[in-house]
């Protein structure tokens, strides 16, 4: 990683080279494919050993599906190259960052062919200018070395999902990405001034960045959240935040879920504008806590983490009326965080959930449904009884300020049909966050794993105008193709299914 | 509007438009489009008065989301939400009859954007009719989704070019319990790095506004320490106004007189009093850097001329607007 201070990154050379504007003249052709990149980019440009391409069949969900090989190209011109390259031989590509995605977003298992992975973690700059408060950042700078960077100036990047140690910038526009702090800060595509979008001929296009308003349509916006299916994004500027004043984290213990998830709902009614506030169940805590010894209270049948910042009047009044909104409804044993130290503890908790997991189960499977608000708590209820119903583990972590749910289900692959229940106790939920107006995924992306679902939750008409969109930003159909939507058409007489063609567990 | 659905009704009167290839332009409350030179003359455009409903859809305070029809006064969304403690920062533009509806499709900047962010982080979801009479909807009524593409940025800043509004629905957060205006006569990089998190910096010829909101004594604090002066909410000049990226804005406002403007920092929005001279902006009009809006009644030549990214535009609209009947004098692709 590079971390510069100068003022503006120039532009990406946004020229298409006449190789890669000609249009598509042969069907999908693998092997004409791989020669034609390693003889231009030599013969390391294209892995594609049976050991290489297994390593790739993932992301960190539970789908499973190989690429016809992986590039990790180092700069524009080369990922230029690639992509020219799958144009004239109608080779998808599929864009990765970390790997941390849980929708099968990031590996194969379009329907037009084999797809090519390209791996962007080479695209690691940061420059950051201090007085503007913003920062380019490559897409495959790691999300917390962003932190990291911009800390040194007094400031920060927002966008903090619980992946964020090793999710990069990248993946997190290509989801959306949320995390605890979107409550307050909002979820990726606030932060997002302008990106860099290489489409499916190979030319870079500067989207955003310019006048405020009047300036035509958002074509920046509609990118964000697009999970790689309008082209490569090669450059973000993001906006970087002031280090707040004063924050205040309390850790309160509750006897019921019910109790905890009413807490939530009076906190925001009474006025308060928390930045995190974050739920986990006894489960959860008795996994977590026995693994990063937080200091979380195990007795508890469910335990809040809220958080606040800002200046000191404001949130002193924030956390006396959480304080009175927490009692009321059976919080007790409330700590409250001393220094940044016992902070970062408090809310280590929180975050080494799917770390401690390894502990008691050899795999796990994360649902990312959201329901409004006001339906949190039947809505858990419902979910945990949905895991039970398939005689499956469940611990609950989410992000009770916005509704999103993240039941986790703890699962040993060797137990006896243990995917179908995973998918039946899965599909439950769906249905659950669907029956209550609640949507099908909040932050971890449709990708491969919930395309199928779309049918559910939007009209032929809805869905067709998802497919414009598509279409009229990515017109060569070569990115990331098969996720997201479902083709056309297709809903009528489809049974849903976590597990679409072309993937396997 | 005369059928009972408005979706319906707004889809079949875009169908007969587009098989007679004849222009329509979409009209919230006429508080912009009013002020411009007028498109059924000039373009012979059909007025199609999008009002439609004036309703809530859905409210649940506790959900901090509200879903309305696009005929809806921003006004009127305001009294609503203010009943229950809260706001979406909307500020009304134009005048009282602006609708929500006509707000997000252009969405110009509010005075509070600094703080507040752009209009389009406030928009969660919309049911539209695409200019070929098909009704659909983007997003959801949820405060996080990414249940698909992000249609709703879409619609924000098209300007009735892409579809038009049938409800949207938008985020909502707690009334902040305190607010007030201070100004100062120093320079913006002299005090600002003791304000944490101004809601509006507005910047005149000789004197700048700035809003905090939150807790009194935090105000008074930050106040004192960067040496602002409580006084009145600023008188914004109006109607001209002229968007450049934020960075620019120091060197387009060292050029300007020393009456009749004021500018949002950290923006990018300059709004002019009528009696302008803007020649002065020519020179970053001509490079593209700057867009001029002047509502005087004339034409609006920035608003006509072709965006950054033609060929992403051309296609948008040929997918959603396959005729050509919306708006098609803007953003010429």
């Amino acid at each position: 990683m590079t971390v510069t201070s100068s003022a503006q990154r120039s532009p990406t050379d946004g020229r298409a080279t006449a190789d890669a504007t000609e249009p598509i003249a042969r069907a999908y052709d693998e092997a004409g494919f791989v020669s034609h990149v390693r003889a231009t980019l030599g013969p390391n440009a294209l892995l594609n050993s049976d050991f290489e391409r297994s390593m790739y069949r993932r992301d960190a969900g539970i789908l499973k599906s190989e690429p016809l090989g992986i590039c990790m190209p180092a700069n524009v011109e080369e990922l230029r190259s690639i992509v020219a390259a799958c144009h004239r031989f109608s080779v998808p590509f599929v864009p990765r960052g970390g790997g941390t995605g849980l929708a099968a977003g990031a590996i194969a298992g379009g329907r037009s062919g084999r797809a090519i992975v390209i791996g962007l973690n080479r695209f690691d700059r940061i420059e950051i200018d201090p007085q503007r408060r913003v920062a380019w950042a490559g897409p495959g700078v790691v999300n917390v070395d962003l932190g990291r960077a911009a800390a040194a100036h007094g400031l920060w990047f927002a966008p903090d999902p619980s992946s964020q140690i090793a999710s990069t910038i990248g993946g997190n526009v290509a989801t959306n990405a949320g995390g605890a702090h979107c409550l307050a800060y909002g979820v990726t595509s606030q932060h997002v001034l302008a990106l860099d979008l290489m489409d499916g001929y190979g030319q870079v296009h500067r989207l955003g960045g310019g006048a405020p308003e009047l300036d035509g349509l958002d074509l920046r916006g509609v990118t964000v959240g697009s999970e790689g299916t309008f082209g490569l994004v090669t450059d973000i500027q993001v906006r970087l935040l002031p280090t707040p004043p004063v924050t205040e984290t309390l850790l309160v213990s509750f006897t019921t879920v019910t109790g905890a998830a009413e807490a939530v709902t009076a906190i925001l009614a009474a006025g308060c504008t928390p930045a995190a506030l974050e739920l986990m169940d006894q489960g959860a805590v008795e996994l977590t806590e026995a693994y990063a010894k937080a200091g979380w209270d195990t007795s508890a049948a469910a335990v809040l983490l809220a958080e606040f910042e800002g200046l000191p009047n404001q949130v002193r009044t924030d956390v006396e009326i959480t304080m009175e909104s927490v009692t009321a409804f059976g919080g007790h044993r409330i700590t409250r965080a001393t220094d940044p130290q016992h902070r970062a503890q408090l809310w280590k908790g929180r975050k080494a959930v799917a770390g401690a997991i390894a502990r008691v189960a050899p795999d796990y499977y994360l649902q990312d449904v959201v329901v409004p608000r006001s339906a949190l708590a039947t809505s858990l209820d419902r979910v945990i009884a949905a895991a039970a119903e398939q005689r499956l583990k469940v611990v609950n972590v989410f992000h009770a300020g916005d509704g999103n749910l993240h039941p986790l289900l703890l699962i040993d692959r060797s137990e006896p049909d243990v995917e179908q229940r995973v998918l039946a106790a899965a599909s439950a939920m769906i249905a659950i966050a669907k029956e209550v107006g609640g949507t099908l995924s909040g932050e971890h992306g449709i990708g491969l794993e919930k395309r199928d679902f779309m049918c559910d939750f939007l009209s032929e008409d809805d869905l067709d105008a998802q497919w414009r969109l598509r279409r009229a930003m990515e017109p060569t159909g070569l990115a990331n193709p098969g996720k997201v939507l479902p083709s056309p058409h297709s809903c009528a007489d489809m049974k849903p299914s976590l597990v679409p063609e072309g993937a396997w567990l | 509007m005369t059928g009972r659905d408005p979706a319906a009704d707004i889809a079949a009167q875009l169908s007969t438009a587009a098989a007679e290839a004849r222009p329509v332009e979409v009209w919230g409350g006429g508080t912009l489009l009013g002020r411009m030179e007028d498109a059924t003359r000039v373009h012979g455009a059909q007025r199609l008065e999008a009002r439609p409903g004036a309703s809530v859809v859905a409210y649940e305070p506790v959900d901090l989301v509200i879903t309305v029809g696009a005929g809806m006064t921003v006004h009127e969304l305001d009294e609503l939400l203010a009943a229950n403690g809260q706001e979406c920062p909307l500020d009304p533009i134009g005048g009282e009859t602006s609708t929500v509806g006509g707000r997000v499709a252009t969405a110009l900047s509010g005075p509070r954007r600094l703080g507040c962010g752009p209009v389009r982080d406030w928009l969660l979801g919309v049911t539209f009719v695409t200019g070929d009479g098909v009704v659909a909807r983007g997003g959801g009524r949820t405060v996080k989704n990414v249940t698909g593409f992000d249609l709703p940025r879409l619609l924000s800043g098209s300007w009735g070019t892409i579809g038009v509004l049938v409800d949207v629905t938008l985020r909502v957060r707690p009334r902040p319990r305190w607010s007030a205006w201070y100004w100062t006569d120093g320079p913006v990089d002299s005090w600002l790095d003791r304000i944490h998190a101004p809601v509006a910096v507005l910047t005149g010829p000789s004197a700048t506004a700035v809003l905090l909101e939150g807790h009194p004594d935090d105000g008074a604090d930050q106040a004192r320490c960067a040496g602002l002066v409580e006084g009145e909410a600023p008188a914004i000049p109006g109607p001209a106004r002229c968007s450049v990226a934020p960075g620019l804005l120091p060197t387009l406002v060292a050029e300007l007189p020393d009456h009749g403007w004021l500018a949002q920092w950290g923006v990018g929005v300059v709004h002019f009093a009528e009696d302008s001279d803007f020649t002065r902006l020519d020179p970053l009009r001509e490079r593209g850097d700057a867009i001029l809006l002047r509502l005087d009644g004339g034409p609006e030549p920035d608003l006509a001329r072709e965006p950054r990214q033609p060929e992403h535009h051309r296609r948008l609209r040929d997918e959603f607007d396959p005729s050509r009947i919306l708006a098609p004098w803007r953003f010429s692709t």
